[in-house]
């Protein structure tokens, strides 16, 4: 017969599921529709026949469970439900408990792991991201590595290497040195001057116009999304003319549009634009070169390394090196302005470390609640057992009020994730993207994993259950449940480690902020008048030289003022030196450029010699001043007899006279000690002004010079910076380390404090009758109160003696890092301990004060 | 009382069952439904509903004869229970005490 094998499908598929019982005619009636539908083609039979098969399986047909008549899975189901949410009803306190741990340990291990996830796949959008390098220079053995290009500066000819599949050189110009002109209106973004080869390496997505011809076009440039919505608003952005003004100028159309680039990307700028729509660009040319996939970097590092004089006689000693593009993210291989940031490994470590110990804190606290909860209905347990339950049903009902809790806890957690995500990605500056379907996974996965080990042990607690000693007062009176004081003693060893770390952190940062640096830093301001202009500007740039300087000397809210860089700088030029006339090796130190007025402005000190003058001395001289340590590094006796050479500039040396020695102050993180520094009067006209205000006249001062700025830029805006600011900015990544520590620290307390909070409610309710007696028998409020906390106590002292060493030892590890270290007193640790005291006492004391005050009359009355 | 109140598919099914009279069984519900009412049912809703009315003794069933279209099974024939017809009886009484409750005038202007 044709209904042969559909019918035996079905009648296996319906035998294992529907109720024996009804099982027949149900069959009999699909094989005779089977039979009937013989007109229809094959396929609609088929259709037809199994849409019926699967509406057979509904609840009231399914085979029941083993023993009963009637009542199947999805009765069981209810029956389930039911029993679980009155468990959970029954003990509100323990149920809301329960469900604040799972959330917020769930909030915290999200925020942290989409962080750590978001910088783990960092790039790796970019398919060819294990193709693409960037080339980079040593001008000699001991220096580091430059990002510079080679075709440029070694004429490397990449068209005869076979491994090369393409090479893009690019000029990168920070946000205040390039702007696009739009309807008469000025656009400040960061832009990569790029030959078109750089679109083939890089996965960008196109919104709008053309993305073949987009760099080869030389009056194209291609924008971002937001720069363009910045740029147009509504309009359509294809086809607008702009101009382009840096230190050269031209008039381009924007032909494409790209999708702004996802925060997993360490390249952030905001429009491209040709290299070769123009003939020379000022800012040094960079290289990023695509490889055959198969390519073995060392050996071909090695192939190029030695370029030799024949291609560059400036710097003879020079090795060429491709850095894997990835590198410079990960490891910080090189310093480029091609990558805008750079991770660090020590606080992803932080950071997983971080999500570990909250997973590990919600899983003992959620274990710790559930186990209370359990042992409250161990005398509920103990009757049903002995009126025939069995252990695997008992242990059932474990695993049903569990998911239930599961499926709350992942909906609250994932409904305030999605509402407080952009508050709390601020508050940390994290850089992160939205993941709706990941998240929840991701939360599921957190929760599942504690609820599931806690289920196991649930069952565990089950099967370890002794009907008999579960209904035996005696047994179960007068004893704290081992697991409890063990699960609430690890969970405050968390805790008091966390206290003392946030505090250490704390303390370094604060001593960081405010150590004498050796400086004035109040006050004084960086301001650039002069944007990048081009060179036959020389003219204008001269009067307004000559303008600011006669407006600032005559403002009477400023003291003083001078040209050079911010002593606290992120850009101190690394270059090579030596004492002149001995054989000591070159090595790299650090230089800053000051002009005559630095000293003052800046409040430093002079031990030997004289420092910068006017009268003396005129930019580009052969004269540096040193600082202390540099005098001690070259262990120099008599700066006058003593000179410095240094090979920088390419293959001519020169000696330099030391006309003086300053103090030494911090002018780098102070995680460094104070490092040999090189001070060279070497200010250009256009270089930004250092500003210094007289006390209490910084307002009147910077409107004063908002004011000069529009007298030179109509145009342009006004921008400065605090010296103070950049001091505090070199320690983001503490006070960021800070904010995380403190956050967690207050979560891992609270949760622990919960904890502790159910712990003593269950135990002192369990007590109550004890507590009666003692009472009656003369026992005092506060001797019931004493006995009580001592229970509590006793567990969080044992905690913290564990503690101590463990934070001790990360507190060495941790600090080690920094040469100028806070003073970490005893009374740090002392401080957590009076700290975590105090929460402990506060979670317990109004439970055992309760039942302390209780009428003994109260509790007694049954007995 | 709770017990004695029927939906709309169930009331449905007691009828055509008391048509059908001697040869009511799944299938053969599930054509008069769709023949009388213009409406498609699946043989797993009218299994399942029929399930529902024995539960409640509104329906009492026996097993028939095999045929060779069946596969060489049985089917099973359903019959009302005085219950099942009590049930039929009471909701045919409300229904009619309503109608005839609307002035025919109401009716019309709608």
């Amino acid at each position: 017969m044709m209904s042969g094998r559909n019918m035996k499908w079905a009648e296996r598929i319906l035998g294992l599921l529907i109720n024996p019982d009804w099982l027949e005619e149900l069959l009999g009636d699909l094989e005779e529709y089977h039979f009937e539908l013989e007109e229809q083609p094959k396929w609609k039979r088929s259709l037809l026949f199994w849409y019926h098969v699967i509406n057979c399986i509904r609840p009231s047909l399914l085979k029941p469970v083993s023993g009963h008549k009637k009542l199947n899975r999805i009765g069981m189901l209810k029956f389930n439900t039911k029993l679980a949410l009155r468990t959970l009803r029954r003990h509100p306190a323990l149920t809301s408990a329960s469900i604040i741990t799972l959330v917020l340990g769930a909030l915290s291990f999200q925020f942290i792991s989409s962080w750590i996830s978001n910088e783990l796949s960092m790039n790796k959008m970019h398919h060819h991201l294990t193709q693409l390098y960037i080339t980079g220079v040593k001008t000699n053995p001991e220096a580091d590595l430059t990002s510079i290009s080679l075709q440029t500066m070694f004429h490397v000819n990449y068209e005869e290497m076979p491994e090369v599949i393409a090479a893009a050189q690019v000029h990168v110009y920070q946000k205040d040195e390039i702007k696009l002109i739009a309807k008469n209106h000025e656009f400040k973004g960061k832009a990569f001057i790029a030959d078109s080869t750089f679109w083939e390496m890089f996965d960008f997505e196109v919104l709008a116009g053309s993305d073949q011809s987009a760099l080869t076009n030389p009056t194209s440039v291609v924008i971002f999304e937001s720069m363009a919505k910045r740029m147009f608003d509504e309009e359509n952005p294809i086809g607008q003319a702009v101009e382009l003004k840096c230190d050269q100028q031209g008039q381009y159309v924007v032909t494409t549009v790209l999708k702004d680039m996802p925060s997993n990307t360490s390249m952030d700028f905001d429009f491209i634009v040709p290299r070769h729509s123009q003939r020379f660009w000022r800012r040094i040319p960079q290289e990023i070169v695509l490889t055959k996939p198969e390519l073995n970097i060392e050996e071909f590092n090695s192939k190029i390394k030695k370029p030799g004089r024949t291609n560059n006689d400036r710097f003879p000693e020079s090795e060429l090196y491709l850095i894997p593009f990835q590198d410079c993210y990960a490891n910080a291989a090189m310093n480029t302005s091609i990558i805008s940031k750079v991770s660090n490994k020590k606080h992803l470590n932080t950071l997983i470390f971080i999500a570990i110990t909250i997973w590990l804190i919600a899983l003992l606290g959620f274990n710790n609640l559930q186990s209370t909860l359990q042992i409250a209905q161990s005398k509920n347990l103990g009757i049903r057992h002995i009126i025939g339950g069995s252990k695997w049903t008992l242990s059932g009902e474990v695993f049903w009020s569990r998911f239930y809790l599961l499926l709350i806890a992942l909906v609250i957690s994932f409904t305030i994730y999605q509402s407080i995500f952009p508050i709390i990605t601020q508050f940390f500056q994290m850089d992160v993207d939205r993941n709706p379907s990941l998240e929840v996974i991701s939360i599921f996965g957190f929760l599942f994993s504690i609820i599931l080990i806690s289920a196991l042990l649930g069952t565990w607690l089950v099967y370890q259950l002794k009907s008999f000693a579960a209904l035996n007062p005696m047994a179960r009176n007068f004893k704290t449940p081992i697991q409890q004081r063990a699960l609430t003693t690890f969970q405050y060893i968390i805790s008091i480690v966390l206290i003392i770390a946030s505090l250490i952190v704390y303390k370094q940062l604060q001593y960081m902020l405010h150590k004498d640096l050796g400086i004035e830093h109040t006050n004084v301001i960086s301001i650039d008048f002069f944007e990048l202009s081009p060179n036959w500007k020389r003219e204008e740039t001269e009067k307004n030289y000559q303008y600011i300087q006669n407006s600032l000397a005559g403002n009477p809210s400023v003291s003083a003022f001078g040209q050079g860089n911010l002593p606290i700088s992120t850009m101190t030029n690394e270059t090579s030196w030596k004492v002149a006339a001995e054989s000591n090796e070159y090595t790299t130190q650090n230089m800053m450029v000051a002009d005559p007025s630095y000293l003052k402005l800046l409040g430093l000190e002079l031990l030997q010699g004289r420092f910068f003058s006017d009268s003396l001395d005129e930019p580009n001289q052969q004269k540096v001043v040193i600082n202390e340590a540099a005098l001690k590094y070259w262990q120099i006796e008599n700066i006058n007899n003593t000179k410095l050479t240094s090979n920088t500039s390419g293959r001519k040396v020169f000696d330099f006279q030391i006309i003086g020695v300053v103090k030494d102050y911090h002018y780098e993180h102070l995680a460094q000690k104070i490092r040999p520094l090189i001070l060279r009067y070497r200010t250009y006209k256009d270089d930004p002004f250092l500003v210094r205000f007289n006390e209490g006249s910084e307002t009147a001062g910077i409107s004063s010079l908002e004011n000069l700025n529009n007298e030179i830029n109509p145009s342009g805006t006004f921008e400065y910076e605090w010296l103070e600011t950049r001091i505090a900015d070199q320690y983001k990544k503490e006070q960021q380390l800070r904010k995380i520590y403190f956050s967690f620290t207050i979560i891992a307390l609270l949760l622990s404090s919960l904890c502790l909070f159910t712990y003593a409610f269950y135990e002192t309710h369990r007590r109550t009758k004890e507590i009666g007696i003692r009472k009656v028998m003369g026992a005092t409020t506060m001797e019931i109160f004493t006995l009580m906390s001592k229970t509590f106590l006793k567990s969080i002292l044992v905690a913290y003696f564990i503690a101590l060493p463990i934070s001790w030892y990360f507190h060495h590890i941790w600090i080690e890092q920094f040469a100028n270290r806070a003073h970490i007193g005893w009374w740090i640790y002392a401080g957590a301990g009076i700290l975590i005291t105090i929460s402990a006492l506060i979670a317990t004391s109004y439970q055992t004060i309760l039942v302390a005050k209780n009428n003994p009359v109260n509790s007694l009355r049954y007995e | 009382m709770e017990k004695e109140h029927i939906g709309e598919l169930e009331e449905l099914i007691l009828l055509i069952i008391l048509m059908l009279k001697d040869d009511a069984y799944g299938l053969a519900v599930k054509h008069a439904i769709e023949e009388e009412t213009d409406r498609k049912v699946t043989i797993g809703a009218i299994h399942g509903t029929v399930n529902r009315l024995e539960t409640k003794g509104l329906l009492k069933s026996e097993m028939g004869e095999a045929s060779e279209v069946r596969g060489g099974r049985r089917k099973r024939l359903f019959t009302l229970t005085s219950s099942g017809m009590n049930a039929l009886q009471k909701s045919k009484d409300v229904k009619v005490s309503l109608w005839q409750k609307i002035p025919e005038l109401a009716i019309q202007k709608l």
